[in-house]
């Protein structure tokens, strides 16, 4: 009974229909309840409107007041072959910080487009942030094809301009469907609206969609903190990449001593082997000293330990990013102190014009190619090789205010080996 | 690892940072199958202990049956039981059925939370609700802040992204930290399966009726149901055409009750 999760963001502009794909996915899988559907019924009714499928998402009362979702959230039904959690994420140019929380814990994302308006600046956005999260599974849903009179000419134009950006930032959409959400056409039911279209429903695509594969990595484990309850010292964490057993030897960076793990600690569970995804608690001989951010890795493929790091960030704070200003850098369980360095390209993250080279700011919502000095190394990696160690978040007055991944290696310090 | 594998140490993680980042924590504890996973889940993330103090807010309109679970399971585990109660309220005859849900529940429970942890001096509490439970906290993120007067500003939450959380709370306010967010009504009761967790027996079927959802004896209505045991529940939740909380009065009060009484600072 071990059906695959996969977790899918919906992402795009305002108003294009994210929440009523949704819905309409939800109601038409037969995924609501009865009494579900007579709430949001009711609550349609007092708003003045026919049943809205997008209230099974949209539940905040400002929420249906606006007709507009302002924050992420996740719902989860069965599709055929695995069971979907469905992110939904606000398409307003506000609640970008709302997208991002939503998008980065998904595994793949369906973008969704307005067959009349076409490609908005959201749309465009959301797809580049898309490479940022690392998401590389894209499904381009082109909605509201009723608008259009169900033209293939139509949809055939936006498959090409959808296809022309998203080859421009690298990114790969899996399929291409028309649909009209809010009628029904072709998310879960075939349409004989669409007789051209012979291609997969909205379902049968998402149900297509490869579940991500943890490649064979490089051993990787983050330490969150030190337990001593029982009076022995038990490093706490997760392993990220790769696998441990006991009496591997392993590298503690930033340090850069080797040792070699005593014990795997877990509650109430008789596993032997740790894998990555697993929090476990580790021993390691006594005179090692064990601390929160520390990384434990394979002596024999280690991640660099850098002061410098280069980033690709996208801003989201209320202030723009100075150069030379200072922030909270976190990288996985890591914390430091930075300054901004340099901004190499300060870019608009919607139409993707360079907008300065060696800029002296980086406004709300764009992204930059950013410099950071650590007051402290950090160990750290590309994401290819080890997400957790690929990404960092930005903070400013404990606010998280940017997010951003790793560029190219750091550069390698002088370490004890 | 499979999937309950994956689940389990998301929530270990969660739990964990919880600790590092607030050693002024505590843990809810409602004594359902959630909050109980919540404490299993808790002896996971500190391997066999909750250094916790964990918080039971009696109404004093629970089930009786709550209550002698409560206890034994309190001793079993060594846990460090603090019952939380406003008694002011319930001596002025503040009660179910006298005035709106709105009303009650604001004042049994989220006042009685509030004192609860002003007398212990926490900045933060673990929960266990999930996002599946209601479309309301199908909103909320693992680590979410409340002001003082224990609001939850929803129009304006943190960014939350690869597991980088709220880290501090500033004088006055709290964290609420919700490590089964991710955790369906499905999940969770796999979970206790394959844990071999004890569950309150209200959970389970008698007379053709169980409760799906537990809170107050007066405002909770059982459904229709022969589920007499975890196996038997599991599979009729894989069958269920009936929301999980509908047979809980408050969600009924109006629309947005829950937006609300959450906003207010209920769990």
């Amino acid at each position: 009974m071990d059906r695959d999760r996969l977790k899918l963001a919906f992402l795009g502009h305002v108003d294009h229909g994210k929440s009523t794909l949704i819905g309409r996915l939800l109601y038409d899988t037969g995924s609501v309840p009865p009494d579900r559907m007579e709430q949001v019924r009711q609550a349609s009714v007092e708003q003045g409107h026919d049943t809205e499928l997008a209230y099974l998402v949209d539940h905040l009362r400002e929420e249906r007041e606006h007709s507009m979702t302002i924050d992420t959230a996740q719902l989860f039904f069965r599709a055929a072959d695995r069971d979907v959690v469905v992110i939904d994420a606000p398409g307003h140019r506000e609640f970008l910080k709302n997208m991002l929380t939503g998008a980065s814990q998904a595994h793949a994302a369906v973008l969704l487009v307005d067959a009349a308006q076409g490609l908005a600046e959201q749309t465009q956005r959301h797809a580049f942030l898309l490479t940022l999260l690392g998401i590389r599974h894209c499904l381009v849903v082109i909605n509201k094809m009723d608008l259009v009179g169900f033209a293939e000419a139509r949809f055939l134009e936006l498959c090409e301009e959808v296809g022309a950006f998203a080859a421009a930032i690298g990114l790969e959409p899996v399929a291409f469907v028309p649909i009209s959400a809010l009628h029904g056409d072709n998310v879960v039911n075939p349409s004989s609206r669409l007789p051209w279209y012979d291609g997969l429903t909205v379902l049968e695509a998402i149900d297509g969609i490869e579940a991500v594969q943890d490649t064979q990595r490089p051993f990787r484990f983050c330490v969150q903190d030190v337990y001593a309850f029982d009076g022995r010292r038990i490093a706490a964490g997760r392993v990220e990449a790769g696998t441990l057993d006991v009496g591997d030897p392993v590298l503690v960076l930033p340090d850069g001593a080797t040792t070699t793990v005593l014990s795997i600690e877990r509650f109430h569970s008789e596993r032997g082997l740790a894998e990555a995804g697993e929090s476990i608690g580790v021993t390691l001989p006594a005179d090692r000293a064990v601390r929160r951010g520390q990384v434990l890795c394979d002596p024999a493929a280690a991640p660099a330990v850098a002061s410098t790091l280069r980033v690709r960030l996208f801003w989201m704070g209320d202030e723009p990013l100075a150069l030379g200003s200072r922030h909270r850098l976190r990288l996985a369980t890591q914390d430091a102190a930075c300054r901004v360095a340099a901004i190499r390209r300060r870019i608009n993250s919607s139409t993707l014009d360079v907008l300065a080279r060696d800029a002296d700011r980086l406004a709300t919502t764009e992204v930059g190619e950013v410099e950071l000095e650590l007051d402290q190394p950090v160990v750290a990696e590309l994401p290819e090789r080890c997400q957790a160690l690929g990404r960092v978040v930005l903070e400013t007055h404990d606010a998280v205010a940017g997010a951003g991944v790793l560029m190219e290696p750091p550069g390698m310090e002088e370490s004890e080996r | 690892m499979d999937d309950l594998d994956r689940l389990e140490s998301q929530s270990v993680h969660v739990i964990r940072e919880a600790y590092v980042r607030f050693r002024r924590l505590g843990v809810l504890w409602s004594v359902g199958k959630d909050s109980t996973t919540l404490l299993w889940l808790c002896r996971k993330a500190f391997l066999g202990h909750v250094p916790l103090p964990v918080i039971h807010i009696d109404t004093g309109y629970k089930f009786l049956e709550m209550y002698s679970f409560r206890d034994r399971l309190a001793r079993e585990w060594g846990l460090n039981l603090v019952v939380a109660s406003n008694e002011a309220a319930r001596a002025a005859g503040v009660g179910p059925g006298k005035g709106s849900k709105l009303a009650c529940c604001t004042a049994l429970k989220t006042d009685a939370l509030k004192v609860a942890l002003r007398d212990l001096g926490l900045d933060a509490i673990l929960l266990g609700i999930r996002r599946d439970e209601h479309g309301i906290r199908a909103k909320e993120r693992y680590f979410s802040p409340r002001d003082s007067g224990f609001k939850w500003d929803y129009q304006n939450q943190p960014a939350e992204l690869w597991d980088q959380y709220a880290s501090r709370a500033d004088e006055g306010r709290h964290l609420r930290i919700h490590p089964l967010l991710h955790m369906t009504e499905l999940d969770v009761w796999r979970y206790v399966r394959r844990e071999g967790l004890p569950i309150n027996p209200l959970y389970f079927a008698r007379n053709g009726k169980r409760y799906r959802s537990l809170g107050c004896v007066t405002c909770c209505q059982p459904v229709e149901s022969v589920a007499a045991n975890v196996d038997e529940i599991i599979e009729e939740l894989r069958t269920s055409n009936v929301s999980e909380r509908s047979g809980r009065a408050q969600d009924k009060e109006d629309a947005y009750t829950m937006q609300k009484l959450r906003a207010l600072g209920y769990m």
